[in-house]
């Protein structure tokens, strides 16, 4: 191998040598960049977005859910009382009703 | 051309931990999904690394052993800048495979890895790889003085030292990570050879090696911008033969104190060693002002350029001062039958270093021809120009020492002959 072809293989490895190098590093330091850069968008006093979109969801398929339902069971209990309520103030239709007739005399 | 014994060697030394990891490891788990095939493939890609790193500190020594398996020191020095090139290309795959695993998902782990931390077992990796990777950069793509670059090279080894505290913390400290069974072994074995190539390169070789002290007998103009230093030895002359070369260090408070190669340019064991300079830099201009009487240091000799020469017939190839070598190699060419035609490439006439003097050699010894060649007027040389002058190639044996454009061009035109690769012999001229 002559001097001058020594001289240009040694030449090209340093050169890829320098690329590849710098390559990795710059790349590394972007990489780290990148992972450091949401620290200073948290700012104080101020929720995170995501949380505040998380909570209330969930439960709004639930109450709507239990709405519709709940009212169902009702009904039955007024329909009870008209039955049983007459019968306590009402006298019962073979007993004659204490009726007190007073024929208004005239008073002459 | 080359020696594939060094070679050979140098493959297996580097991929010894990927056999250690495969035999000693954690075995086929670590490479059961894309981040264990990730993080196994980085954690290799480093210990490769850092194995090669060592090994060229070894290949900087100039140890003769190591010399003689690669065929001359101009070849170990070009093995050394390929292990070192490919060092640095390895270690620079062993973070990026070892962060690959979090990526997309987890970009910022993986960049922390690559940054400096707490973890200073990592961090010691982290400057290591810099280091490197600043280092060879330096050597590869800035133009400096020798002795500049030369003075930055020696920070290898504190680049070295890092390295070592990384690999020997970071299991324990960062990755916890369980390599290979005797890594620890391995990781010493690899500091020690590490350190021990540094140590003796920078402060041992000067003081243990036989280094013969010369003083600088004359220097003579051979043209517009080159000449020839003539040494003389203080005691016993070096034992060399023609188209070695040398390391010289100048003792002149006008020239710095690096020991710098220089072919030589005289007959085999001249008591006399001539060096050829051509002023190309700062340093080689001022050696002009060398006075006689300076003292010199001389060590090597060096190389193997020259030791086939004279078993058929041959064609040098010579450019510019790439002329040195051949200058005392035709000097020691006996009159036999095989013929040696020596085609000398210039651009313009008065850079025909020399001429006169092979001239009269190629008088003298039958089997010795010159063609003086000029590239403005009769264009490159080509290897069609050589065949049409010395006949057919494919039996010669082939030398050439010049500018790098000029050898790949006759090279390729061999091989394209089908001359083997043993027959071609090259100086490598740059040791950068």
């Amino acid at each position: 191998m002559s001097f001058e072809r020594l001289r240009w293989t040694t030449g090209i490895a340093l050169v890829l040598f320098a690329l590849v190098a710098s390559s990795i590093i710059g790349f590394g330091f972007l990489s780290k960049s990148e992972i450091i850069a949401p620290e200073p968008t948290i700012v104080p006093n101020k929720p995170l977005p995501t949380p505040i979109e998380a909570t209330p969801e969930p439960p709004a398929p639930i109450e709507a859910t239990i709405e519709p339902v709940a009212p169902a069971p009702k009904p039955p209990a007024p329909v009870e009382a008209p039955v049983t309520a007459p019968a306590e103030t009402v006298a019962p239709a073979s007993e004659p009703t204490p009726v007190v007739v007073r024929r208004r005399t005239r008073a002459s | 051309m080359r020696s594939w014994a060094g070679w050979t060697l140098l493959l297996v030394i580097g991929l010894l931990p990927v056999i250690l990891w495969v035999m000693f490891g954690p075995g086929s788990s670590e490479f059961s999904d894309y981040e264990s095939i990730t993080h196994s493939l980085g954690e290799l890609a480093g210990l490769v690394g850092m194995t090669m790193f060592a090994l060229a500190f070894l290949l900087s020594t100039r140890a003769t052993f190591i010399e003689d398996l690669f065929g001359g020191l101009d070849k170990v020095y070009v093995a050394h800048g390929i292990v070192g090139g490919a060092a640095l290309t390895t270690i620079l795959f062993h973070p990026i495979l070892l962060v690959v695993k979090f990526l997309p998902d987890d970009a910022w782990t993986a960049a922390q890895y690559l940054l400096p931390s707490k973890a200073w077992s990592v961090n010691f990796g982290i400057i290591a790889l810099l280091g490197l990777v600043f280092l060879v950069s330096l050597t590869l793509f800035v133009k400096m003085k020798y002795q500049h670059w030369k003075f930055t090279h020696t920070f290898m080894g504190l680049v070295f030292a890092f390295a070592v505290l990384h690999i020997f913390l970071v299991p324990i400290d960062a990755t916890k990570d369980y390599i290979f069974h005797g890594y620890y072994a391995y990781a010493i074995v690899v500091t020690l050879i590490g350190f021990a190539g540094f140590t003796y390169t920078l402060f041992l070789k000067t003081r243990w090696f036989k280094s013969a002290f010369y003083r600088v007998e004359s220097v003579t103009k051979t043209g517009a911008d080159a000449f020839e230093i003539a040494l003389r030895p203080e005691h016993k002359p070096l034992a060399y033969r023609a188209g070695q070369f040398v390391f010289l260090r100048f003792y002149n408070s006008r020239l710095s104190k690096e020991a710098h190669p220089f072919s030589i340019a005289s007959k085999s064991n001249d008591p006399v060693l001539r060096i050829a300079v051509k002023a190309l830099g700062d340093y080689t201009s001022r050696l002009q002002d060398l006075r006689p009487g300076d003292k010199v240091s001389v060590e090597g000799p060096h190389g193997r350029f020259s030791q086939h020469t004279g078993d058929r017939d041959a064609v040098w190839v010579a450019g510019g001062i790439g002329i040195a070598p051949f200058l005392g190699m035709a000097e020691d060419l006996p009159d036999s039958r095989h013929r040696t035609d020596l085609y000398f490439s210039a651009r313009r006439p008065s850079e025909l270093y020399f001429l006169d003097r092979l001239k009269a050699l190629a008088a003298r010894v039958d089997a010795f021809r010159v063609f003086p060649w000029l590239s403005n007027t009769q264009g490159y040389l080509t290897i069609d120009g050589i065949e049409r002058t010395s006949g057919p190639l494919i039996d010669k044996e082939f030398y050439l020492c010049g500018p790098a454009g000029l050898k790949r061009s006759i090279i390729a035109g061999l091989l394209a002959r089908g001359v083997p690769r043993s027959r071609i012999h090259q100086e490598e001229f740059t040791f950068k």
